[in-house]
């Protein structure tokens, strides 16, 4: 990732001006202003790098509001990556401004120490299982995303009983000596698939731990032999707030952490860090480990798709499907959820008018813009109506949280699940709430 | 005194709709061009009163206002070159109606293209026009430009859609013109709108056409070794007389550059790949397909490639719509240039469009609309280096002025903008120039709204030559100019002396008339003259292969049809009296009979109009190319003037090939109403009958009708195999309504419905009233029309919304009509008298804005009022 001027001019001298990318920006959809698509964003960032203005935050606001979600760089014809120039934008502006103290100790203190972060958060749920939000408000994390607590507020349901990495020697997982490692022994029989090392992303082990452990059960039925590593953040946040020195720290650190470990590839059930842990070579120029890792990191549905699950016939249960931007667009992981949910779980597929439209979850972006994530979250919770079908699936914790949310809001019955936790509940295996 | 005009529109727009930060406003600055100028301010307002407001505070401090879509614009016309107030859109962007049963939907102009198709989709309906930017440009945008796109080869432009529009005028005060039904009094003014770039006004609203789906669709890839191959097969398919919903094309370099980005299958050394795409029902599409690919054949075609799927369609379209996209991976930039020749010519540009490449050593692709000779060269280049812009400006205005060389015009579909204003007087004379200008102010006296685009400067107007007139009276010189005929009618025998005629009425304050064959003849004044155009009988050009005539005003319909019919091409303009009528008297009177349905009126049938002014200027404007955004669509202010404006001189008509099998059928009732639910079922179909007419029992008398019953009339045209399923189809319909079954008339089609669109019964000279009212209501206006005078003949056009009344010689017309004006009111619309009305009862546009701006631009046409004036 080259982090230079270079980089930002030449993406900008793409950009002809042609207005495309007004077809499918969520943001710009909803608020129909020039500074809120991509070509406005350029342009505004254009300004900065020529000097042209006196840049206060307000004006840079549209660097902050963008989703990330990279669909303007589908529609665009010179292929600009405006989701990546904003990263650069967010990271020029804190090198100008400095970044929040709140912020700076959450990407540097926080997220580098699961220890220290798992406490925390455990700390303030026990006992009060009051919803994330509220636990990111004592932790002050939302000081600093956002002055509209309240809107925030409602976005998490529940806190679950115990989290992932808790319930892990529940699920059969054994530690070998003097190390976190945890690991999860087949039979040499049953040992057909590939040997994976199961990568805990940050919102499944807190907050949606059943996806993991279906996640968990599936490659285990389908005979991969499952490692637990005992990682911490990708680095995904943080880069996306444009602390890309503290991505590389992440990054770093969870190489050493992984080091030496036995495995095939590296599998997620979290979208968007399947995404990130596949950007490390690009992050991690000069450390070789990192490309290797790349290289060797599979989505779990990427991985399932490929792997011998029985398949189910079906059982007339409707189900919808919704791209996570990390996942489909970034990775190219599209037919392979679908073929998933209809082969392996025996549903019925009704396609989703603009599934691969970001649902405004976008990390936490739910938490720093609440009211624009809703109105992003609006026009996908009316395309989700449109299709009648009784359940949503898709394949990210963050987009699962936020349309969790959206369906809460209209006071909904609708299941929103995680595609393995469907296939995992199609196929008996049974998964603690 | 910009943060004054900013409080003051906070005032009236939310505060966070009113935009003043400097890096914001620098966005509100540039469009899809290289033009950028920052303006004063931008608001994003979200309801006419909002821009009312807006207008008002900026007309009363003297700032400029520019309206902007989504600024797709490839001409810089939404770019704020004088700075004032940026009016965006965006935020005005529901759909108010989608009013299904009567064809229309109305919606604010921020409604995105593609939304207004999507809300449409599901029902079976669509709106035509298509432009590339459609994903994201505005149907005000769409408005402004005049849009076209691929589908409008067989659909026609946005301004043939455009029915009505609510716009602020520069001054804050609204102006309403056209709705969901047709033919209202006055100038035509929303064709005046439509293609004015947004210089005339903010348009707050827009009424349009929306039709049902076809039913099938088509998909053919047809691929050339020579760019010469390709155009023939392109005429071929037509001189077949096929109208194919879309033509596209694409030349070798730009096959490469898809190619290598996209794979879409063409051959790297292929010249040119044909896109053809046919829509219509299926019974006559294996026929189609088999006689473009035996057209194509003869040309040599190296491949040609049917679609069988969905999948396969989408495959054939990928390089087409990922054109523009692929040539990026080329040059970092490029600019898209535009202009629009006779489809005959189109070879011979191409070759010369890359000749002046070469000359300059700059690569261009070219994708484009062959079916209309509306071309795109794409020039492809690095903006970066100055050497390179330079030369590509210079090549900009060489394919330019290439297409003027032609019979081009400057642009086809994307606007004069800021780009090309200075290339107006290329086409246009300064009579032309000074006309425009005229328009202009009549809108906008005090040219705040989107000044400087469009037309060049006024002082860069050169003067005319003065015309040379003999000195004396008009009864002295007059019959110097022209012979009197024995009714005492001037007779001038061309264009000058018509010309003369009109400038010495002028200069001698003596009222004249313009008349045709006196078709529509009513009672005179003693002291009018009359200038007959009777000896401007003269066919000036026929260019078959691009589908158009060229003739004088003073032909005839006959005369033209005897022209195009060595080339199996017909005029599908078939009015009253048609055996007689002249053209200019058509147009005048905007004449169209029942078959106006399938084919438009005269205002879509029209390309280009040269007319005699009372001041004595001849002006042209338009051009043989279907496709011209260049200045405004004067020609639409003669058309349906009745010869208040100007003499019409000569008209340029599309011509279409003449349809294979010609049938009428017909169905017999008791009462009309019991129709309305068969039609209400047949116009939501996918059929699409050349006319339908509903007849009262007098009226039925020329078809023959079934005792003292009404007759329903339904005139088939097309293919063969579509005209036999259509008929099979009306059958089952009618069976299902308990409408019994269908007859033949098998007398001659054309005889037949010339009757009944004369009205045939009635005695000659006989008043017409013609009302009109929304589809839906057709029937019913129809019964109670019918009711006010059952014993004059009476023809309802149930799919134009229209109802024409022979008033019996019993009624009293003034009272006839307005009792049939309340009637008509009540379903939208309003009535009119066909052609000159007889005295003191023309109708008259709605008093306030509308009928203060046809005042301003007859005005400005006919200072002293020589030519009738109702107004």
């Amino acid at each position: 990732m080259i982090s230079d001027s270079q980089f930002i001019e030449a993406e900008l001298s793409r950009c002809n001006k042609c207005g495309y990318c007004m077809q499918s920006c969520p943001v710009y959809r909803v608020v129909r202003r020039e500074p809120s698509v991509a070509r406005g964003r350029n342009q505004t960032l254009r300004a900065v790098m020529e000097g042209d203005s006196d840049l206060t935050r307000p004006m840079l606001e549209p660097f902050f509001e963008c989703l990330l979600c990279g669909a303007c760089t589908v529609d665009c014809f010179g292929s600009v990556q405006t989701n990546e120039l904003m990263v650069r934008a967010r990271q020029a502006y804190y090198a100008e401004y400095g970044q929040p103290a709140v912020q700076r100790y959450i990407f540097r203190n926080l997220l580098p120490n699961p220890g220290r972060l798992t406490r925390l958060v455990r700390l303030t749920s026990l006992g009060k299982r009051t919803g994330l939000s509220s636990v990111a408000r004592r932790l002050g994390l939302l000081r600093w995303l956002s002055p509209t607590l309240d809107v925030a507020e409602g976005l998490v349901a529940t806190m679950p009983g115990a989290f992932l990495r808790d319930r892990l020697p529940r699920l059969g997982f054994i530690s070998p000596k003097h190390t976190d490692v945890r690991l999860l022994r087949l039979e040499p029989e049953q040992a057909t698939g590939p040997k994976v090392l199961y990568f805990i992303g940050c919102a499944t082990n807190f907050q949606l731990p059943q996806t993991g452990e279906a996640g968990i059960k599936l490659l285990q039925k389908a005979g991969c032999q499952v490692t637990v590593a005992p990682n911490n953040c990708c680095g995904l946040p943080p880069w996306s707030y444009g602390d890309i020195e503290a991505a590389q720290q992440l990054a770093r650190q969870n190489l050493d952490l992984l080091a030496g470990l036995d495995f095939d590839l590296l599998v997620t059930e979290c979208g968007s860090c399947s995404s990130f842990l596949k950007r490390w070579a690009e992050l991690l120029p000069n450390d070789p480990r990192a490309e290797t890792l790349a290289a060797r990191t599979r989505d779990i549905t990427e991985l399932l798709a490929e792997l011998s699950l029985p398949k189910l016939m079906g059982g007339g249960t409707t189900v919808t499907y919704h791209d996570p931007c990390h996942l489909g667009r970034e990775q190219g992981v599209t037919e392979q959820p679908r073929k998933l949910l209809v082969d392996v779980g025996g549903f019925e597929l009704i396609e989703l008018i603009e599934a691969n439209w970001c649902c405004g979850g976008a990390g936490s972006y739910n938490l720093s813009h609440p009211e624009m994530s809703q109105q992003v979250l609006a026009r996908k919770i009316d395309r989700i109506a449109a299709t009648g079908a009784e359940v949503v699936a898709t394949a990210c914790p963050a987009c699962i949280i936020q349309i969790s949310y959206g369906v809460r809001e209209r006071a909904w019955q609708r299941p929103v699940r995680h595609v393995i936790e469907l296939l995992a509940e199609r196929h008996g295996l049974s998964v603690g709430s | 005194m910009t943060s004054a005009l900013a409080d003051q529109l906070r005032e009236v727009i939310p505060a966070e709709g009113v935009l003043d930060d400097p890096v914001q406003l620098s966005l509100y600055g540039y469009d899809g061009t290289l033009y950028e100028s920052t303006p004063q301010l931008v608001v994003l307002p979200e309801t006419t009163e909002q821009v009312a407001a807006v207008a008002r505070i900026c007309h009363a401090a003297g700032v400029a206002v520019v309206p902007r879509g989504a600024a797709t614009s490839l001409s810089g016309g939404p770019v704020p070159v004088r700075g004032g107030v940026v009016v965006a859109f965006t935020r005005m962007d529901r759909i108010l109606q989608l009013d299904y049963e009567n064809q229309r939907a109305v919606v604010q102009p921020g409604v995105i293209n593609i939304d207004l198709q999507d809300a449409l989709a599901t029902p079976g309906y669509f709106y035509a026009p298509d432009p590339a930017s459609q994903n994201v440009c505005t149907l005000g945008g769409n408005v402004g430009e005049n849009a076209g796109g691929p589908h409008c080869l067989k659909y026609g432009v946005t301004a043939n859609h455009v029915l009505g529009v609510e716009m602020v005028l520069p001054d804050g005060r609204c102006l309403r013109t056209g709705g969901k039904s047709l033919d209202w009094p006055g100038y035509d003014l929303t064709g005046i709108i439509v293609g004015g770039e947004g210089t005339l006004g903010l348009v707050t609203e827009i009424t349009c056409r929306i039709m049902p789906m076809p039913e099938t669709v088509v998909t053919m890839l047809a691929i050339f070794d020579s760019l010469g191959t390709a155009s023939q097969a392109v005429s071929d398919i037509i001189a077949e007389g096929i109208i194919p919903a879309t033509l596209e094309m694409m030349d070798n370099a730009m096959i490469r550059a898809v190619e290598e980005s996209l794979q879409a299958g063409y051959p790297l050394d292929a010249a040119a790949v044909l896109l053809i795409e046919l829509d219509g029902l299926p019974a006559s599409m294996d026929r189609q397909v088999e006689q473009i690919k035996r057209a194509c054949q003869r040309s040599d075609v190296r491949d040609f490639r049917v679609a069988d799927d969905e999948q396969q369609r989408a495959l054939l379209w990928k390089g087409r719509k990922g054109a523009f996209g692929a040539v990026v991976n080329i040059a970092p930039s490029k600019i898209c240039t535009d202009i629009s020749v006779p489809r005959t010519a189109l070879p011979q540009v191409l070759a010369e469009v890359l000749a002046i490449g070469q000359k300059w050593g700059i690569s261009i692709a070219n994708v484009f609309h062959a079916g209309d000779g509306n071309l795109h060269p794409l020039v492809l280049y690095d903006p970066r280096d100055e050497d390179q812009a330079r030369r590509v400006r210079a090549i900009d205005e060489e394919i330019t002025r290439l297409a003027i060389a032609h019979g081009g015009v400057l642009t086809g579909e994307h606007g004069i903008g800021c780009g090309k204003r200075k290339y107006m007087p290329l086409m246009f004379g300064p009579a032309e120039l000074r006309l425009m200008w005229q328009v202009k102010e009549a809108f906008d006296p005090d040219l705040l709204c989107n000044p400087d685009k469009v037309l060049p400067d006024r002082d860069e107007i050169t003067e005319s030559e003065p015309l040379l007139l003999p000195e004396g009276s008009f009864t002295q010189v007059a019959p110097q100019v022209a012979a009197r005929n024995e009714q005492g009618w001037f007779e001038p025998v061309d264009e000058e002396a018509v010309q003369k005629m009109l400038a010495l009425a002028h200069r001698e304050r003596q009222p004249v008339v313009v008349r045709g064959a006196g078709t529509k003849l009513d009672p005179l004044a003693d002291d009018v003259a009359v200038i007959s155009t009777k000896c401007l009988n003269h066919i000036l050009a026929y260019d078959y292969e691009n589908l158009t005539i060229t003739v004088e005003g003073g032909v005839t319909l006959p005369q033209i049809e005897e022209a195009v019919a060595y080339h199996g091409q017909m005029l599908a303009l078939r009015p009253r009296f048609a055996q007689r009528a002249t053209v200019g008297g058509i147009l005048a009177a905007h004449e169209s009979g029942p078959h106006r349905l399938v084919y438009g009126g005269p205002r879509d049938l029209v390309t280009r109009i040269k007319a005699a002014l009372p001041g004595g200027e001849v002006v042209s404007f338009g051009s043989s190319c279907v496709k011209n955004v260049a200045g405004y669509a004067m020609e639409k202010l003669f058309i349906g003037s009745c010869g208040r404006l100007g003499a019409i001189l000569e008209v340029t008509l599309r011509t279409l090939p003449r349809p294979e099998a010609l049938r009428t059928v017909a169905l017999s009732m008791e009462d009309p109403m019991v129709a309305a639910p068969l039609l209400a079922e047949l116009f939501a179909s996918p059929l699409r009958p050349a006319a339908i007419e509903l007849l009262n029992p007098l009226a039925g008398e020329t078809v023959g009708r079934v005792n003292r019953q009404w007759t329903l009339l339904v005139g088939l045209e097309g293919f063969t195999e579509d005209v036999e399923e259509m008929v099979e189809r009306l059958g089952a319909m009618a069976t299902e309504h308990g409408l019994g079954d269908w007859r033949e008339l098998d007398r001659d089609y054309l005889a037949l419905w010339s009757d009944v669109t004369n009205l045939a019964v009635q005695p000659a000279g006989t008043a017409i009233l013609r009302a009109s009212c929304q589809l839906s209501a057709t029937t019913t206006l129809t019964a109670e029309l019918n009711a006010l005078d059952s014993a004059g003949a009476l023809r309802a056009s149930p799919g134009l919304g229209l109802v024409h009344c022979a008033v019996s010689g019993k009624l009293e017309l003034r009272n006839y009509q307005s009792q049939a004006q309340i009637l008509a009111e009540k379903y939208g619309g309003t009535t009119s008298w066909l052609a000159l009305p007889p005295p003191g009862l023309a109708t008259l546009p709605p008093p306030g804005t509308s009928r203060e701006i046809c005042r301003r631009l007859k005005h400005a046409l006919d200072p002293h009022s020589i030519l009738p004036d109702v107004l």
